[in-house]
């Protein structure tokens, strides 16, 4: 039964290794054989319309069967390759393959030999924090240099099973079960990994290298809690350690600015190496070795490398994250997979006016991937900057739509429309234009009031945006600093002060409002002559 | 050391200065058994915590006047905590509930159950009911008004409650049918001269005429007003004389002084600097509405009759907006964006008219 269904059903996984291929599509005989016998119980209903679809049936079949025939050719060959994890095969292994800026790698090399100097001057263990977006090269920099140097890397990762343990020598089951503190797992993890050595390695080597990118979870509940850690580290660690943190946008999510504040930087004098997103002239080479490896026999079998326009479009909507380019490109050039879609870059306006003028500039024909790629997040300035310099397409539409520009802060958009508020001014040249952007932002004030209807505050935004971007006919250019809003703090202000109650009567219920209205001007006066 | 306001305020119903025969009803209706809610309305500086005092002294005594300070705490359903304070006699307890802001709708409803839960136990208690004042009810939000109808309904066994407010237009419909309203009129220039010269006649100083109507002109018929800008007169120049520069209000002048500058230029960086003048105000405590009435009179005043409709229209729209909106600063803004611009064009108008 188990055998018969195996048959006639393809596995998805077609790229899993052979062992499994073999009884799913290995021979195209088997399966034709077996046909019969799967539709017996439909022979027996539809019989006299079982001839006729048979007929129909026959040449789709044998197509059918040739097709499965060279799949499962393709995927015998390539079984060998497919077994690995396809995407440690692009992971570099020369520091010239690193798509990291060579000043950076100069600066964490730097920092490893600076370690080994310490160490043999007998001076506390170094610490580094390795920050970056996400895609930029981080881990694989620390993993080419170390095995340059011959480091062995020894990393951290959170258990994900806390030991439990249920019986304690000769008491009962249940009852004195405890879970070792993860916080003890992570002391221990240092203390050992750096002292000790594992039992794989080669004698006489030890130059350890200890890596904390997966951060243990009380750390995140408590991040003073590094601090007193490190303290013990510094004393008994002899391996140098190196924290590897993703930068976020988000401020609550930012581990490298919640746990790493600059006091700790200082006490522990930290190397703060940050790197940046991978920069488009280096991503291209990363490009092109992905590809030169594409062709190499035996995955030539497998990839067929897309076109240099695919390539550029995938590289533009990677955004300098090189796991994602990876990614794409990796699907894109698969023999048998569709061709990504991809959409065209709108140019702006402006552009088009200057290669009127300044025929020397060609602007090449940008394209970006339609549905795969990189999310776009936009931070509050680059939306400020969208808003009040807008740009319009050749079709007068407006660039970037401010219905996009509502939907990212739709989260917070009292926030933002108070920054839009603190800042719309300066961009504006004339009065006339100023009032229907100030009509629109009072209009979104009063429509963000209303909470009784909770997509009310995307409305209320989106038009709060509209109209500043639109009302702005021609905006003012130059550099302007983004001001916060104002807080108004009006309990502190409007408080009667101390000196001025002796003048009041002892028991009075005069109002904070009343005070500032009525009483302060005079009450002022009088004290001061008194 | 107080104040002349308070020093010379009337204590007792028949020594009111004027309104006297409204005093005379009210004094009467002391001696009925039944005693209504009320709602004292009208200006502000017309007398009605005054007369709200008087009426408690009638009805009570002077044990009234025997008050003390008491701080309440509230709960919101959110767990934050707000303070309140009281002034508060035996017989009656005076909150100005808006001071909660959001929260005003906690207050209301705790403070009347705290109070009208308990019974006046005292023997030879003159009433069987104990008076809450409440103070700026039309500031409250609408939330806050129906808890208070709720309330006002709950307990009128054992409480009665006086409601002190500028304009009734902004009490519920359901509040003011529950209560007897006491429409408290701005006393006349004659009245507030004779009240001036009475209290200077107390204080043994002279006043001239003269200086008295003019600094009623001042005061906008507001008799606080007029009896502080007397005091800080005397402060400045005694003895008196007819020509003396009287006190104004610094939030008036700096008001009038940003009505000016947008009068000179109408431009986003004027907008601007008239912003950073809003803002100060309103950090000085001065409620959003008084600055918004203020700034159009100010405006209407010196610009031409031609616009005067639209500035006004547009002020009725925008501070409808303000009383429904959150950030006051932008209706103001608004405003003053949309006046800059009407006075821009019909300026330019004008210097088109001049060169035919």
């Amino acid at each position: 039964m188990n055998t018969r269904k195996k048959t006639w059903v393809k596995s998805v996984f077609s790229q899993l290794p052979p062992e499994t291929n073999n009884n799913s599509v290995a021979s195209p005989s088997l399966v034709d054989k077996q046909k019969p016998k799967r539709s017996l119980r439909s022979k027996a209903r539809h019989d006299h319309t079982q001839d006729i679809t048979a007929v129909v049936n026959l040449d789709s079949d044998e197509e059918d069967s040739k097709q499965q025939q060279m799949e499962s050719n393709v995927i015998q060959t390539n079984a060998c390759i497919t077994n690995e994890n396809w995407i440690d095969l692009y992971a570099p292994k020369k520091i010239e393959e690193l798509a990291v800026h060579p000043k950076k790698i100069q600066e964490l090399e730097q920092w490893l030999r600076h370690c080994e100097i310490m160490k043999k001057k007998k001076q506390p263990v170094q610490l580094c924090l390795l920050t970056g977006p996400s895609g930029c090269g981080k881990t694989a920099a620390v993993q080419v240099l170390a095995k340059d140097m011959k480091f062995t890397i020894q990393e951290w990762t959170n258990p994900v099973d806390q030991d439990m343990i249920y019986n304690l020598g000769d008491q009962v089951f249940g009852e004195s079960n405890f879970t070792s503190s993860q916080v003890d797992a992570f002391k221990a993890f240092l203390f050992k990994a750096s002292r000790y050595r594992s039992l794989f390695e080669i004698a006489g080597n030890d130059r350890r290298l200890l890596l904390v990118e997966d951060f243990p979870n009380f750390l995140l509940r408590d991040p003073t809690a590094l601090e007193a850690i490190l303290d013990d580290y510094v004393i008994y660690g002899r391996a140098p350690l190196i924290f590897i943190v993703t930068d976020t946008k988000r401020r609550g999510l930012n581990l490298s600015y919640n746990i790493f504040n600059d006091q700790l930087k200082q006490k522990f004098l930290i190397n703060h190496i940050s790197l940046n997103p991978v920069a488009a002239t280096i991503m291209q080479n990363a490009m092109k070795r992905f590809c030169s490896l594409m062709r190499h026999p035996p995955y030539n079998e497998l990839y067929r490398p897309p076109s240099t326009d695919l390539i550029d479009s995938i590289i533009l909507s990677a955004q300098g994250d090189i796991r994602n380019a990876l990614i794409n490109l990796h699907f894109s050039s698969l023999k048998g997979a569709p061709q990504l879609q991809t959409k065209p870059l709108e140019c702006s306006q402006e552009s088009t006016q200057d290669n009127s003028k300044k025929t020397s500039r060609k602007r090449k024909h940008q394209s970006t991937l339609k549905s795969v790629g990189r999310d776009e997040t936009v931070t509050m300035m680059h939306a400020l900057g969208r808003i009040f310099n807008p740009k319009f397409t050749e079709s007068n539409g407006l660039l970037h739509a401010p219905a996009d520009i509502a939907q990212a802060f739709v989260t917070e958009p009292k926030k933002f429309v108070d920054f839009i508020h603190a800042n719309y001014l300066p961009h504006f040249s004339d009065i006339e234009t100023v009032v229907d952007a100030a009509n629109g932002l009072s209009l979104c004030d009063l429509i963000l009031n209303e909470y009784r209807e909770d997509t009310l505050a995307l409305s209320g935004l989106d038009l709060g945006v509209r109209n500043v971007m639109l009302a702005n006919r021609n905006p003012v250019s130059g550099w302007m600093p983004v001001k916060g809003p104002k807080r108004l703090n009006t309990d502190n202000a409007s408080i009667i002060p101390a000196k001025a109650s002796t003048f009041l009567p002892p028991h009075h219920n005069i109002s904070k409002s009343q005070y500032a209205i009525e009483y302060k001007t005079f009450v002022n006066i009088v004290s001061a002559s008194n | 050391m107080a104040l002349w306001v308070d020093k010379h305020r009337p204590r007792e119903l028949l020594k009111l200065d004027y309104h006297k025969d409204q005093a005379e009803n009210l004094k009467n209706l002391c001696q009925q058994g039944d005693f209504p809610h009320l709602m004292f309305y009208g200006p502000s500086g017309a007398g009605k915590k005054t007369r709200i005092m008087c009426l408690l002294r009638e009805l009570y005594g002077a044990g009234v006047e025997r008050l003390r300070n008491e701080t309440m705490t509230f709960t919101t359903p959110s767990n934050r905590k707000i303070e309140i304070m009281t002034v508060g006699s035996n017989y009656h307890l005076e909150v100005n509930p808006s001071d909660a802001g959001i929260y005003d709708r906690v207050v209301v409803i705790d403070l009347i159950k705290q109070v009208a839960q308990t019974h006046q136990i005292d023997p030879n208690g003159q009433r069987d009911f104990k008076v809450i004042v409440l103070s700026e009810v039309d500031e409250l939000t609408k939330d806050a008004q129906h808890a208070l109808r709720r309330t006002m309904e709950k307990y009128v066994a054992t409480c009665r409650i006086i409601l002190s407010v500028n304009s009734t237009s902004r009490v519920i419909p359901a509040i003011r049918s529950r209560c007897l309203g006491i429409r408290v009129a701005a006393p006349t220039p004659n009245e507030m001269i004779s009240v001036l010269q009475a209290i200077s006649k107390r204080e043994n100083i002279s006043l001239p005429l003269e200086l008295a109507t003019r600094i009623i002109d001042k005061s906008e018929r507001n008799l606080r007003r007029a009896i502080l800008m007397l005091e800080a007169c005397k402060v400045q120049q005694y003895p008196f004389t007819a020509q003396q520069d009287i006190v104004e209000l610094d939030w008036q002048v700096f008001l009038r002084e940003t009505a000016n500058q947008i009068l000179t230029e109408q431009s986003p960086a004027k907008l601007e600097k008239v912003r950073d003048r809003l803002y100060e105000l309103l950090a000085q405590g001065v409620p959003p509405d008084v600055i918004f009435q203020g700034l159009v009179k100010e405006l209407v005043k010196n610009c031409d009759m031609s616009i005067k409709a639209k500035t006004l229209e547009y002020a009725t729209l925008y501070e409808h907006r303000m009383q429904n909106g959150a950030k006051h600063i932008f209706h103001l803004e608004a405003f003053v964006a949309q006046f800059m611009n009407i006075y821009k064009k019909f300026i330019a108008d004008a210097m088109m008219m001049d060169d035919f």
